[in-house]
């Protein structure tokens, strides 16, 4: 499209700043896959010295990598499955309806997203340790939902905005009560606004690490908290391990990424803040 | 159709879970945070908590980290992004792809990333073999646990949110007003500072406030590839020490209060500054 | 849905803050009757149609239908889902991920009908619009004209005991709307069902109303048949909108009624003029022109450019200079000015040879000039 323009400074910009970024991007991710292959730690050389699965072995050995995916797939759908629940009616009144202080619960709806998770973090992991619920998968669950539950009515909103306020009219005219009216028009019309944000946030549940760090015991950690923790673990842990779970991780982040790519655009929840 | 203003009977209903959920795991942890920070560890009024912060040196010094890390990377990060977004405001080739690799890094993660680069930007990393094969450094050392490797990490992870921002309002910008422009004699340079950026600036400030409220929070990063305990002792860190291993849950909550009172700030006025700009121009998002 | 005697509406009144769309609307519509409300855009038909149907609640006011009150403003609402009627909008608002079957369906569906009794009346319903084959077809798919038939079956295979339309030719081009017009008078013809029309075109209403109700800023101007509405404006508005280009102010000099028949003798732009009218055409009209010539007051007589013709006679001649004439095929349009200035639009038949800047007279048959009253501007 920008065939008969120059390139100019932005043009020259955008090919140097994107190929250094993402230069590094993969080398990053490069370099942990082939040490996750090494037989021996890297002593500074371009590839290992010699190839080896012995540390995903070591991996399978060390960590019950089986309960790890089990628990962070139990976590995420719980999580995203709650939020759709909890989300879905708020998007279509917001989407739908007027009403005095609207704004003021939109700002309500916008500010988990806005607001690190850290920052709010912290004394929402105190209440939940203080209510007994930390360590538990409902603890999770919830601290989790806090920023899910925000970023699924903001996906859905337009989905159900651009729906014409008559096929609802038509629909009550015709006879149907509101429970007809969602389940026979509003979500069979909305589903591609509701894939698209189940898989959106079944990624970023997936790599949200803080949240479900504050609050998770042993039994309870994902993937991305085991990640985490070997790298900060006290004593010794081979990093060609640590390296092969997060290939793992990687593995299992990307697929799910590259499926969201074809439900939806990713992009499109910062477009609208 | 319906304009009622008044909140019927459907309208609470259905907003009623999200609201109370909301009002109970968000809102009621920060009033219950202000009221800890308010609190010595008896459960007395006190002032003590905040009065801590600012005359003990290791604690106020936090907001110096925080601020030296988190600033010159947004600033970095914005600066970075205002040309390219400019450049794919019609549209790329491939566009899709590149902003999925683009935002790889935020899509992967903090933990993924930084575990990576312990390994990329480490004493045997290929970075520091790329740079000594170059003759640009005679030993090897490790470009981590420092301040350069937490303000990278950051860098990597705020750089693609600011930029899928700011291509939202550029892409928004119609294009009749930057041929308008070139028809009334402007050459490409007046075009971009005169027309272009000004309309480009509402997304700039919700660009650099998103990133900066982000970067300023700074934990995982700091941890993983900084010296927590000295050298990167953000306030996030510091919060979490204070609750997870002094069990101080009133100082956290104080550091805490602080951090979001300085992000509502940020948010606060940039909102409200947006809205005295040319929305109307540029409004149209991408979406 | 049992059909009823009359739908009645009394003082109905909606408004937004202090914004009043909808004031002092009195309307009945009787078993079977067509009712057309009929206005600019803003007028407060679409609210009316809305506040019929249950999508707006009125704040004052009451419908009724027979002895059931359907919303008093107050304590009584029957939302739209229980009032069993049809409605049909402009944009058709078919649901896009429904076959026309299935959308046809769906009153009846939702409603639990037996499964053969949906067939048998959906068929039959497809059958009336001439849809036929077109069953498995999303509306995405399907023509402008034929999305508003899946439309139009959709209402009435519910068997409303009132359809309403909203503007529900605006989106067709001319041809396809005239055709769609016709369809629409043969299936109210043949359903016998009372409905009420909203629409901007005058000449949609005439060709389809038994009834039109002429609205302007949230007030009704006149109540009547087609041709009382045309051919007897009540005000200014109405004989504008009905197509009164010539309106003029002019001052009674003599009334006389005999045998039925009232003339009325006026003097306008410096020419006398006489109208004759059947007593009893139009009462709120005449009422408020008596009133007035009994005041003294100024009033206006309103001519069609069609009822002005060329050449002088014994009465209603009068003189202007052509300043334009347009041909327009089947008529020449002739804009004159008279001595005082102001301009008559005239529409003659072409075959006379009329140059600019010539004086030329022109005649209007006594029976084609219409008495209004001066004073109907409030709003």
């Amino acid at each position: 499209m920008n065939t008969s323009r120059k390139l100019g400074f932005s043009g020259i910009m955008f090919y140097l700043v994107n190929i250094i970024f993402m230069l590094n991007v993969f080398g990053i991710l490069l370099s942990v896959i082939m040490n996750s292959f090494g037989e021996t730690a890297n002593r500074g050389t371009w590839l290992p010295e010699a190839f080896s699965i012995k540390w995903w072995e070591y991996l399978f050995g060390f960590h019950d990598i089986k309960h790890l995916l089990w628990i962070t797939m139990l976590i995420t759908l719980l999580t995203v499955i709650f939020s759709l629940l909890i989300a879905y009616p708020a998007a279509y009144i917001i989407a739908k309806r007027r009403f005095a202080g609207k704004n003021l619960i939109m700002g309500l709806f916008l500010l988990p997203i806005l607001i690190p998770p850290i920052s709010y973090g912290l004394p929402l992991a105190i209440l939940i340790y203080k209510v007994k619920l930390a360590t538990t998968v409902a603890g999770v669950v919830i601290v989790n939902m806090v920023p899910t539950v925000s970023f699924m009515i903001l996906v859905i909103m337009p989905f159900i905005e651009q729906i014409g306020d008559n096929i609802e009219s038509a629909s009550r005219m015709l006879g149907a009560n509101k429970l007809q009216y969602f389940t026979r028009i509003l979500i069979p019309l909305t589903i591609p606004g509701i894939l698209s944000a189940s898989i959106l946030s079944i990624v970023r549940v997936i790599s949200m690490f803080e949240l479900t760090f504050l609050v998770s015991g042993a039994k309870t950690q994902t993937l991305v908290v085991q990640l985490f923790a070997d790298v900060n673990a006290p004593g010794f842990r081979p990093y060609q391990m640590i390296d092969a779970l997060a290939v793992i991780f990687f593995l299992v982040t990307i697929a799910l990424a590259a499926i969201s790519m074809r439900v939806g655009n990713p992009t499109q929840i910062y477009t609208k803040i | 159709m319906d304009r009622r203003k008044g909140w019927s009977a459907e309208t609470i209903g259905f907003l009623f879970p999200a609201v109370v959920f909301l009002l109970a795991v968000f809102i009621y942890p920060f009033i219950y945070a202000v009221q800890l920070s308010l609190t010595d560890s008896e459960g007395a009024f006190t002032l003590g908590n905040y009065v801590k912060f600012f005359t003990d040196l290791v604690e106020l010094k936090t907001v110096w980290i925080t601020l030296k890390i988190s600033l010159p990377v947004t600033i970095l990060s914005i600066v970075l992004a205002i040309p390219i977004a400019y450049f794919m405001r019609r549209g790329i080739k491939h566009e899709k792809l590149v902003t999925f690799l683009m935002m790889l890094p935020m899509t992967l993660g903090v933990v993924l990333i930084a575990e990576g680069m312990i390994t990329y930007f480490g004493r045997n990393g290929w970075v520091m073999l790329l740079l000594e094969q170059l003759g640009l450094v005679a030993d090897r050392s490790s470009l981590i646990h420092n301040y350069f490797g937490v303000a990278a990490s950051l860098f990597i992870q705020t750089f693609p949110m600011g930029l899928i921002i700011l291509i939202g309002y550029t892409s928004g910008i119609h294009s009749s007003l930057e041929m308008a422009a070139t028809m009334l004699g402007a050459t490409s340079a007046q075009t971009f500072w005169r027309v272009m950026f000004p309309l480009m600036m509402p997304g700039i400030l919700i660009a650099f406030a998103l990133n900066f409220t982000s970067a300023f929070s700074v934990f995982t990063s700091a941890i993983m590839l900084g010296q927590p305990t000295s050298q990167t002792r953000v306030m996030a860190y510091a919060a979490y020490v204070h609750a997870y291993e002094y069990f101080d849950y009133n100082f956290c909550s104080t550091i805490c209060i602080l951090m979001i009172i300085v992000q509502l700030i940020i948010i606060g006025f940039v909102f409200a500054f947006r809205n005295r700009l040319y929305k109307g121009a540029s409004a149209v998002g991408k979406g | 849905m049992k059909d009823f005697d009359r739908l009645i509406m009394t003082d109905l009144s909606k408004s937004y803050g202090d914004l009043h769309v909808l004031k002092d609307f009195n309307l009945t519509v009787d078993r079977g009757e067509f009712v057309t409300l009929l206005g600019p855009s803003g007028c407060g038909k679409s609210t009316a149609l809305n506040c019929i149907s249950g999508l707006l609640r009125i704040n004052d006011g009451r419908i009724q239908i027979d002895d059931e009150i359907l919303d008093d403003g107050r304590h009584i609402f029957v939302s739209p889902e229980k009032r069993g009627f049809g409605i049909i909008f402009q944009n058709y608002a078919l649901f896009p991920h429904m076959t026309v079957y299935n959308n046809i369906a769906f009153g009846l569906s939702v409603s639990h009908q037996p499964k053969d009794e949906i067939k048998k009346r959906v068929e039959e319903a497809i059958r009336m619009v001439h849809l036929e084959g077109q069953e498995q077809k999303f509306p995405g798919q399907l023509s402008g004209g034929q999305q508003q038939r899946v439309a139009i079956a959709r209402s009435v295979v519910i068997e409303p005991r009132l359809l309403l339309l909203d503007e529900p030719l605006s989106n067709l081009d001319t041809k396809l709307r005239i055709e769609m017009r016709y369809e629409l008078k043969q299936i109210h013809k043949r359903l016998k069902r009372a409905s009420v029309y909203v629409t901007h075109d005058q000449s949609e209403a005439l060709a389809l109303s038994d009834k039109i109700v002429i609205m302007k800023i949230g007030k009704i101007q006149q109540i009547g048949t087609p041709k009382e509405v045309y051919l007897h404006p009540a005000n200014r508005f109405v004989a504008d909108f009905m197509g009164y280009k010539n309106i003029w102010k002019a001052k009674i000099s003599e009334i006389t009624e005999s045998e039925g028949q009232r003339q009325i003798v006026l003097e306008s732009k410096g020419f006398k003029f006489i109208s004759r009218s059947t007593i009893a055409d139009n009462i709120q009209g005449d009422t408020a022109v008596i009133n007035a010539a009994k005041r003294g007051e100024e009033v206006l007589v309103a001519i069609r450019p069609d009822d002005i013709s060329l050449g002088a006679t014994a009465v209603n001649t009068l003189e202007a200079i052509v300043e334009v004439t347009e041909y327009l095929g089947t008529a020449n349009q002739i804009s004159a000015r008279f001595t005082d200035d102001t301009l008559m639009q005239a529409r003659v038949t072409p075959s006379h040879r009329i140059s600019v800047n010539e004086r030329v007279s022109f005649h209007i048959d006594p029976q084609k000039i219409v008495v209004i009253p001066e004073d109907e501007e409030e709003a």
